[in-house]
């Protein structure tokens, strides 16, 4: 809303000059835009909440200033404006046999109008134009000008019609016909359908109501019939038909925010007035209103008491009373700590008490709000529980060197999305390990196959197949929860969010509807780039990889995901290259490769306490197919892990040897984890025996691992894999693994002979899986 | 006795004629050690009459004890020479960059959200989340907004579908808590919220915002104001100042937006933060709290503002587009 200044002391008294009046205007809620010079006078443009149409005008921005002001004076035009530009109209009687108005929508609660005869239309004087100029409006004519500076003065908007082009002179407010057609002012035509509401005359629609009047029956110099319209629609309809039609006009700017209702006919007695003013025309035509649901009154009690104590500040009924008298409510009742208030007809805003409480703190001042810090019960903040533990999670990361990044949710497809599994149509993310059929997505032009039918690289020893610990009962689906007998009834979504105090998303079809091959789509995207919401953050650390292009790269994030099961907390890593820096003296740099990203994912599980295991994986399309593997916390499986599959490094640009892991955190939120066990430390010395032994590479590690465990018993303080050799004097098929005893013994010494018996008793377990001491 | 002079003179010529430490020890060796040549003489003791030899041990151990600290002396004077030396040849190129150890970085967001977390979290405010896709009822309907409301359109809100939005702010999480917990409570969350535009330096389709609430008997726009004034003093500097401006947001009343002005930021101009408020009395109705009893506030602001404000930041894309040469700038 612009205005200038002269237009405001039109209305106003006061010592304030533009900027500090701008500046009150801020503290009422009228937020100043921008003040700028114009024509040598101050131009303010000023913010308009969309609840307070009222502002949008010289007389109700004034209005906040003498509420807000206390040295500020109404002038006489004020004074009139507030009493509706009351004026004598002896031709009342006649008008009807002029014209006929008729309502036939109920989006149209008032309509009026008033007819002007023998016009000469022309310029407007030089004060009016320049004021136009001033707040950005073209002058056109007297009349058009006219309609235009009433309406910024007291916020009704106008429209004038050239009577002798209206046919039948009559006017009819109606939704369109399906179809109908009208060319608008700004020489547009658009086609119409029921739900727009026009202006029409006899034959056809001669405006669009509330927005835009019609070419066809403009005002024109030649014009000396007029019909002033003024009237009131539902502010709803409006706004729909002005956004399906692409306007933006001041009419509907002011419509959709609300009209006074009460103030249709003032306008157009203030139109004639200034008619009479700049014409000295001696007398104008009567008035047709046309008002057939006049909204009830709101009368509202305000407990003065209960006011100061919501705000914080005191306020006394004597200040309550001289508040809300200055900005227009008729104080009905004044009682020891009540008042009782009808609302002005121009707050529509105004509905209970509450909004009285914020009429005083608004006037009376929030400046003079006190700071005070709230007592009573106040729970230990911050995160806890879930929250807590992926809070933990993700710094753990970081410690493990990964950089952090955050990613959009909505993006386009990818090969790296998680693939979906189509029979059942239940997966959660990283989750279930019946995948079958799993495709990449479609339009990608890209398949893998089945993992049955992948190559495998020449000389590697592991058997393909669908490991025997793979295998989920069939029906269950994905398994987030904390025990065995959980099941979850197809489409039920999964809770994010803080521990129990979330209600969940009730069943209520995540999966029904919005999805398209299993994924979330957005329904009205503004670009493809942002149609889909992500179903594994993969897709996004590779964008990343891509943008920086490096080689070397240790990144991960924690985000929401969101699959046909519903949203879920991931964490995703994704490594590549060496783990150091570029530095000028490269030590042996570590590599990123599986075992690096396992035991990442191993350290960030134990800053948690989170026990994590793995179990062989061959069909995730998205990875290598023999270094792959699922990842199980506690019982549940949560992800998969292992290296990228080298066709999809190919078509995404990753290295070929990019290292990815996906964790569904969800499932933790109802484990019991998170306990250190404490172990009595030994203050005898330890004692270390080395071994070598050969044994088949097919003989999996953790087999290894468990039997020297086992074997070893309580004396076994710990034990690692120093190296891992094949080549020369290996036979094939073999490797040779040395492996590190550390022995010690509670209260007691081991002697050479005790820790060489303990070793041989491992040695000999190691036998039973066929190795040979080397 | 000549001889113990002799061996004596020998030595402190040696001594004194000894180039290094490692020399030093060689001459050590060749007179004090067990067959040394001062040590060599006790073995000629025997031989003395009884009368001459406590005289001659006296002369041994005499002549010993004055090796041994020309010795000493010497040693610390070739020492530190020698040590002299070493440094030199030893001297490294101290403007060589250093080699850092490989850690994580955090992105600046995070930064950001973390002390967000630390401030609130240590004011008894509890973090909470909830969904990025949300349902319409919790998203506009809990939150007063009335049908037709503008911000429902499509062209501003993902739809998914007509129930499910992607949230359009994370006051969301308000109506889910009201739903389950009885007041008095207090928590805050910070998330990602969407809105359907398209994406430019000053706009982008997602951005994070906190969303801060508490409800509990007599609660006032004073425990509003003085819980922002903590919150802002913590985040932005101790001289912050606190302003209310009255604004319309549906779901308070009366509903504010608060600016700070601190000398440290932009001449201490008043920087508009967020909007706040009473929890609307119509939405602590809907969820059986009894006006009466009970009142709230509730406060919001967005994340990337902060970080844009303490550093200068001016393109609002940088911060979902996970630029190293822009995440790497903020430690």
């Amino acid at each position: 809303m612009k205005l200038t200044e002269s237009m405001i002391r039109d209305y106003v008294e006061t010592s304030l000059d533009a900027e500090a009046i701008a500046d009150l205007l801020t503290m009422t809620g009228f937020e100043l835009e921008e003040i700028t010079e114009i024509e040598g006078e101050p131009m303010l443009d000023i913010n308009i909440m969309a609840n307070r149409g009222d502002g949008a005008s010289v007389l109700g921005l004034a209005r906040e200033i003498l509420a807000k002001d206390p040295a500020a004076k109404p002038t006489e035009l004020y004074n009139r404006a507030a009493e509706r530009f009351p004026a004598s109209d002896e031709h009342n009687r006649d008008i009807w046999a002029k014209t006929s108005v008729e309502i036939q929508t109920e989006t149209c609660t008032r309509f009026a109008c008033r007819v002007f005869e023998n016009l000469q239309n022309g310029t407007s004087p030089e004060w009016l134009q320049k004021r136009l100029r001033q707040i950005g409006q073209r002058p056109i004519s007297l009349l058009v000008d006219l309609t235009n500076y009433v309406m910024f003065e007291v916020g009704q908007p106008l429209h004038a019609y050239d009577l002798d082009l209206l046919a039948g002179e009559r006017i009819i407010v109606r939704q369109a016909e399906p179809g109908e057609k009208l060319k608008t002012l700004d020489g547009v035509t658009h086609e119409l359908q029921p739900h727009h509401m026009v202006i029409a005359d006899a034959e056809k629609a001669v405006g669009l109501a509330g927005v835009m009047g019609g070419e066809e029956t403009e005002v024109s110099n030649s014009t000396t019939r007029c019909l002033l319209e003024a009237a009131h629609f539902v502010n709803t309809s409006v706004r729909k038909t002005r956004t399906e039609l692409g306007f933006f006009t001041e009419a509907s700017y002011r419509f959709e925010r609300s009209v006074d209702p009460e103030g249709v006919v003032a306008a157009l007695n203030r139109f004639a007035e200034l008619y009479i003013e700049i014409t000295g025309a001696k007398s104008v035509g009567g008035v047709i209103d046309v008002y057939p649901t006049k909204p009830p009154p709101i009368n509202l009690i305000l407990f003065v008491r209960r006011a100061s104590e919501l705000l914080g500040m005191e306020i006394s009924v004597e200040q309550a009373e001289q508040y809300l008298s200055k900005l227009g409510f008729n104080v009905l009742g004044v009682s020891r700590d009540s008042l009782e208030v009808e609302a002005p007809t121009w707050r529509i805003d105004i509905q209970r008490e509450e909004d009285l409480v914020e009429e005083l703190g608004r006037v009376h001042g929030y400046e003079l709000i006190p700071e005070e810090l709230p007592i009573g019960s106040t729970p230990v903040g911050g995160p806890h529980g879930f929250e807590l533990l992926t809070d933990q999670l993700r710094e753990a990361a970081l410690r493990c060197g990964f950089n952090q990044t955050i990613s959009h949710s909505l993006r386009d497809l990818h090969p790296l999305d998680a693939p979906i599994e189509q029979s059942t149509g239940l997966r959660g993310p990283g989750g279930d390990t019946r995948v079958q059929n799993m495709s990449l997505p479609p339009g990608e032009g890209f398949s893998v196959g089945h993992s049955e039918s992948m190559s495998l690289p020449p000389g590697e020893g592991f058997s393909v197949g669908h490991s025997e610990s793979m295998s989920l009962p069939p029906g269950e689906g994905f398994r987030v929860g904390h025990s065995e007998s959980m099941s979850l009834p197809t489409g039920e979504g999964f809770r994010v969010g803080s521990s129990d105090l979330i209600p969940p998303l009730e069943g209520e079809g995540l999966g029904r509807g919005q999805h398209s091959e299993g994924r979330t789509r957005v329904r009205q995207p503004h670009s493809p780039e942002m149609a889909y919401l992500r179903n594994s953050i993969l897709p996004s650390l590779a964008d990343a990889q891509r943008r920086n292009n490096l080689e070397d790269i240790h990144i991960f994030e924690v985000g929401r995901v969101h699959t046909e099961s519903g949203e879920f907390t991931q964490l995703a890593l994704l490594s590549a290259g060496k783990f150091d820096g570029p530095g000028w003296r490269p030590a042996n740099p570590t590599i990123a490769d599986f075992f690096t990203l396992k035991g990442s994912l191993e350290s960030i599980a134990a800053t948690a306490y989170l026990p994590i295991s793995y179990k062989r994986s061959t069909t995730d399309p998205r990875f290598h197919p023999t270094r792959q593997a699922r990842i199980i916390l506690g019982q549940t499986e949560v992800g998969i892990m292992g290296q990228i599959h080298p066709l999809v490094a190919e078509k995404t640009g990753l290295p070929s040897g990019t290292v990815m892991a996906e964790l569904t955190l969800d499932g933790l939120k109802d484990e019991q984890f998170g306990m250190p066990t404490y172990h009595a430390i030994s203050r005898n010395p330890a004692s270390r025996r080395d071994i070598a032994i050969l044994i088949k590479k097919d003989v999996p590690f953790s087999e290894i691992d468990q039997a020297i465990t086992q074997s070893g018993g309580e004396d076994l303080e710990k034990h690692w894999l120093f190296d891992v050799y094949e080549g020369q004097g290996v036979p094939d098929g073999h490797h040779s693994l040395a492996i590190a005893l550390q022995f010690r013994r509670m209260n007691a010494n081991l002697t050479d002979e005790e820790s060489n018996a303990l070793r041989d008793r491992i040695v000999t377990s190691l036998t039973k899986l066929g190795a040979t001491l080397r | 006795m000549e001889q113990v002079t002799t061996v004596q003179n020998d030595a402190i010529a040696a001594i004194t004629a000894a180039k290094s430490t490692e020399d030093l020890r060689q001459i050590e060796l060749e007179f004090l050690g067990k067959s040394g040549k001062l040590s060599g003489l006790m073995k000629g003791i025997g031989a003395l009459p009884n009368d001459q030899k406590p005289l001659f041990g006296a002369a041994v151990n005499k002549a010993r004890a004055e090796v041994e600290r020309l010795l000493n002396q010497r040693t610390d004077s070739l020492k530190s020479g020698e040590l002299t030396k070493q440094f030199e040849a030893e001297k490294i190129d101290i403007t060589l960059p250093g080699r850092a150890p490989q850690y994580g970085r955090e992105h600046v967001l995070q930064q950001a959200t973390n002390k967000i977390k630390r401030v609130l979290g240590s004011m008894g405010f509890v973090y909470a989340e909830s969904p990025e896709l949300e349902r319409f009822k919790y998203n506009f309907e809990g939150l007063n907004y009335p049908p037709d409301h503008p911000a429902m359109d499509e062209q501003d809100t993902f739809y998914v579908t007509d129930d499910l939005v992607l949230r359009t702010q994370c006051t969301a999480l308000q109506p889910r808590i009201f739903e389950t917990v009885e007041p008095p409570l207090r928590y805050f969350t910070v998330g990602r919220t969407f809105r359907n535009e398209a994406v430019d330096r000053t706009h982008n389709h997602t951005f994070h915002q906190v969303d801060c609430f508490m409800i509990d008997k007599g609660i006032s726009m004073a425990h509003l104001k003085g819980t922002l004034g903590v919150f802002a003093r913590a985040m932005f500097g101790p001289e912050v100042k606190v302003r209310f401006r009255p604004d319309f947001f549906p779901f308070v009343e009366p509903g504010v937006d608060y600016a700070i002005s601190t000398p440290k930021l932009f001449n201490g101009k008043w920087v508009e933060l967020g909007g706040a408020g009473l929890i609307h009395p119509n939405i602590l109705e809907r969820y059986d709290i009894d006006t009466r009893v009970y009142s709230g506030f509730a406060f919001g602001l967005g994340v990337e503002r902060i970080p844009m404000m303490a550093y200068g930041i001016d393109d609002l894309r940088h911060f979902f587009d996970n630029d190293f040469r822009f995440l790497s700038q903020f430690a």
